[in-house]
């Protein structure tokens, strides 16, 4: 199960200000599948996702400690290409936010700005949106503008450019919370048909949704990792008594 | 509970008088300007320049002062543009440095502020020094000094609105502050940005003071950015107290025209913000 | 790697460009002390501040008339357009349909680009005669028209725009369930306004008057067509005057023919530069306040 560690964590720290948000977090993120991450509202899984691509730099007063290794080099060292490593782990955030362009510029952005698929731009975007599942509803509207369209078509857009660059990791921070039924399960139909290809990282706070897609579980509770395993032992036999009452809704 | 009522009324009236006198004024300064102007308007009045001297020649027209008018507020405003947006930009994005920050947009107010006869007359005073002589050029460059402050205080305050989010959505697809910056930030905010600038294009346009003694003034129309211009609020200025009916005809005709001209400005840049928004991210 | 030196060169481009702000301030303020100088070391201050002569082939220099000048058309410009902003900004805020609003604020911006020659047409088209033809006979007064009164009510339009958008952005701002909690208690709107939006709104309104009564300060060209001139301390509203702004722009191309001159002027412009910088940072201070007094 972590022989194929994809992105491994060692001992990490992160503080907000004075806040200790990420306590000693050690983990083993295993390659290719859906590896979500639970817990109660705020207990630190945004911040260990946002840790990842390094999106943490961009908040005030944050202070990281230890390691993150991606396929074994250190983000957090000095001279990693921070570009480089957010075109390798793409991001979904929870409310999706378009780019103030048409759809097609949208889906081209990253490919322009990382110099990808020059002469194939057209194919690379027809390819994104229908791995995305939103290729049918505009293919025939690309120059539309994006702040057009729907939470849902919004949020597949949104994967559409993440996939765009080509990542091996995908982050997603609570994806569908924000989305209609009907939208919520186009996501997770596409993330599931996604993750034989990439390493997907879920935040939920939904027990059901994760037990739907999950391969592997974290479970963090107020900014410490207190059990990791295969989604199949997680669910049936939790080791640890928080998790265990957690997932019997007693806490959280 | 009848006093209060009154009370309510009273006000009410007083509100709706204060607001009516002043639409009333604008109304006026349109309808002046519209009954001596209109008049003054001939095919000839905007395509001759005057003959026989400004001032007392009788024949010719205006042309002088509205082609100098925009070279020299295009020239002004174009200048004022690529210093004003690195500067906004530079603000919005780098200088996180509080203190830094603030200190600018302080000086920035206080430039703001400064009236154009000052701007006019420290222009002159190196003008003076270095032996220039008043010409397009240094009508430009005192005018781009009178404007810049404020079209860099409008695209501060545009770019304050433009959504965190996006920033959060262009960075992990892997792009640098720049890269966002150029591609994201200037499109969100181009409805404002392009008002701002065609609103600084009218003040460019419209002002008097900083160009009365730098700019120059003549009959003919510049060939180089070495000769005088021409303006249109010049144009009005020295020849309103012409003793000549015809060259006062003129001065009016420069009026209606610029007049005209922020009437257009106002149209044309609504309009470009309405076009514009399809793409802006709420 | 090209991408990060181009984001490097860039951000030092822009960051040079940013430093022109301070330095062309600081420079500015240099340069016209540096040609005030001769004449703040020939004469007194007070003779210079307080003197009522001008006389520059004589070498007297007496700014005083032209300080009163400037502060009695100001002042006057300020006490026409503090009402009638205030009640017309409240009833934007408080009291007119959005429809109305949406057709009413683009008119007022409209104002704002007018030029200042152009309000100089006007005041010399419709407010001069006015004044002479009707304003001042009905005060048993006979006068040119070029008048005090005519500054003050050109200045008054011209600061308009200025403060009712100020003032209206500062009412608006103030949330709905404010008034609301007024309105429930059975209180008019007007009662609202009163204690509710003046009340939260008075430091927003102060910082408009500041910058009103700064842009007017400097205000030159509109002035200067209808305010006559005449180097002597108005007296009355029917008086003429002459102010600062107005003394430079006239005199610019005598400048260099009598000594002393030039230096005059340029104190004149430091004193606008001073006035307008103080006025500038006071508003500062005060949305400073208003804004912690609201976190």
């Amino acid at each position: 199960m972590t022989e194929d560690s994809h992105i491994i964590v060692k001992n990490l720290n992160v503080w907000y200000g004075g806040n200790h948000v990420l306590k000693n977090i050690n983990a083993r993120i295993p390659a290719k599948g859906i590896t979500s991450i639970i817990g109660p509202s705020g207990c630190g899984k945004t911040t260990l996702l946002k840790s990842f691509n390094r999106l943490l730099d961009l908040a005030e007063d944050v202070k990281i400690d230890g390691e993150v290794l991606v396929d074994g080099s250190n983000i957090f060292e000095a001279d990693t290409d921070v570009t480089e490593l957010r075109k390798r782990i793409g991001m979904l955030t929870q409310t999706p936010t378009p780019l103030p362009m048409n759809i097609y510029d949208n889906v081209a952005y990253g490919p322009r700005i990382h110099a990808l698929a020059k002469d194939k731009l057209d194919e690379r975007i027809k390819e994104c949106l229908q791995r995305a599942g939103l290729w049918d509803e505009v293919e025939k509207r690309l120059k539309d503008p994006a702040a057009n369209l729907s939470l849902g078509q919004l949020q597949r857009l949104a994967l559409a450019r993440a996939l765009s660059v080509e990542p091996e990791v995908l982050l997603c921070d609570e994806p569908t919370s924000a989305l209609d039924p009907i939208s919520a399960k186009h996501v997770e139909e596409q993330l599931l048909s996604l993750k034989k290809d990439y390493t997907i990282l879920f935040v939920t706070h939904t027990l059901r949704q994760a037990k739907r897609i999950s391969d592997y579980v974290i479970f963090m509770f107020f900014g410490e990792l207190v059990e990791f395993g295969s989604a199949e032992e997680f669910f049936k036999s939790p080791k640890d008594e928080r998790t265990k009452a957690y997932l019997e809704g007693l806490i959280g | 509970m009848n006093r209060r009522r009154l009370e309510e009324q009273f006000f009410k009236v007083l509100m709706l008088t204060s607001l009516s006198i002043v639409l009333i004024a604008l109304l006026t300064v349109f309808g002046i300007v519209v009954i001596r102007g209109a008049p003054a308007l001939s095919w000839e009045m905007v395509t001759q320049t005057p003959q026989g001297g400004f001032y007392l020649g009788k024949e010719g027209g205006i042309l002088n002062a509205i082609i100098g008018t925009m070279y020299l507020a295009a020239g002004a405003t174009i200048l004022s543009a690529t210093i004003s947006l690195p500067i906004a930009l530079y603000l919005y994005e780098y200088a996180g440095i509080h203190k830094f920050a603030s200190l600018i947009r302080r000086a920035l107010d206080i430039l703001c502020g400064v009236p154009s006869i000052v701007y006019g007359a420290f222009s002159f005073t190196i003008m003076l020094a270095i032996g220039a002589r008043s010409s397009l050029l240094w009508g430009i460059i005192t005018v781009t000094m009178l404007i810049t402050p404020l079209m860099t205080s409008s695209i501060d305050e545009l770019l304050k609105m433009v959504p965190e989010r996006l920033r959060e959505a262009s960075m992990a697809l892997g792009t640098t502050r720049i890269e966002y910056l150029l591609n994201i930030v200037t499109r969100q905010a181009l409805p404002g940005i392009l008002t701002a600038i065609l609103l600084s294009f009218g003040r460019a346009a419209g002002d008097t003071a900083a160009v009365m003694l730098t700019a120059g003034y003549t009959d003919g129309i510049p060939h180089s950015l070495g000769d005088p211009v021409a303006t249109l609020p010049l144009a009005v200025f020295f020849q309103l107290g012409s003793p000549i009916p015809e060259v006062q005809q003129r001065a009016y005709a420069a009026g209606i025209i610029l007049l005209i001209m922020v009437l257009l400005i106002s149209a044309i840049s609504r309009f470009a913000s309405m076009r514009l928004t399809k793409f802006v991210v709420k | 790697m090209n991408r990060f030196g181009f984001e490097r060169d860039a951000r030092g481009v822009m960051r040079a460009v940013t430093l022109c702000v301070p330095t062309g301030l600081i420079l500015i303020t240099l340069i016209l002390v540096w040609k005030a100088l001769p004449i703040l070391q020939s004469h007194s201050i007070v003779e210079l501040l307080l003197g009522s002569s001008w006389d520059p082939s004589d070498s007297v220099f007496g700014f005083f008339p032209y300080i009163i000048g400037t502060i009695v058309v100001t002042v006057l410009a300020i006490f026409i357009t503090v009402p009638i902003s205030l009640l017309s900004a409240l009833y934007l805020s408080d009291y007119s349909s959005h429809k109305a609003r949406g057709i009413i604020k683009p008119l007022i911006d409209l104002l704002a680009g007018i030029p200042s020659v152009v309000y100089g047409l006007w005041g010399t088209n419709l407010i001069v005669p006015l004044i002479r033809n009707q304003i001042a006979p009905a005060f048993s007064v006979t006068t040119t028209g070029y008048t005090v009164l005519a500054g003050g009510l050109v200045l008054s339009l011209m600061v308009f725009p200025i403060t009712i958008s100020i003032m209206e952005e500062v009412f608006t701002a103030i949330p709905r369930s404010m008034r609301e909690s007024s309105l429930v208690l059975g209180a008019t709107r007007w009662e609202t306004a009163k204690f509710v939006v003046l009340k939260r709104g008075y430091p927003g309104v102060f910082a408009a008057i500041i910058l009103g009564f700064s842009r007017a300060f400097g205000e030159t060209i509109a002035v200067l067509m209808v305010i006559g001139n005449v180097a002597k301390v108005p007296i009355s509203l029917f008086s003429p005057a002459y102010p600062l702004p107005a003394l430079i722009a006239n005199n610019y191309g005598e400048m260099m023919s009598i000594p002393l001159y030039d230096s005059a002027l340029m104190l004149a412009a430091l004193i606008l530069l001073f006035v307008v910088g103080g006025f500038s940072i006071l508003a500062r201070i005060i949305q400073r306040r208003i804004y912690l007094r609201y976190k």
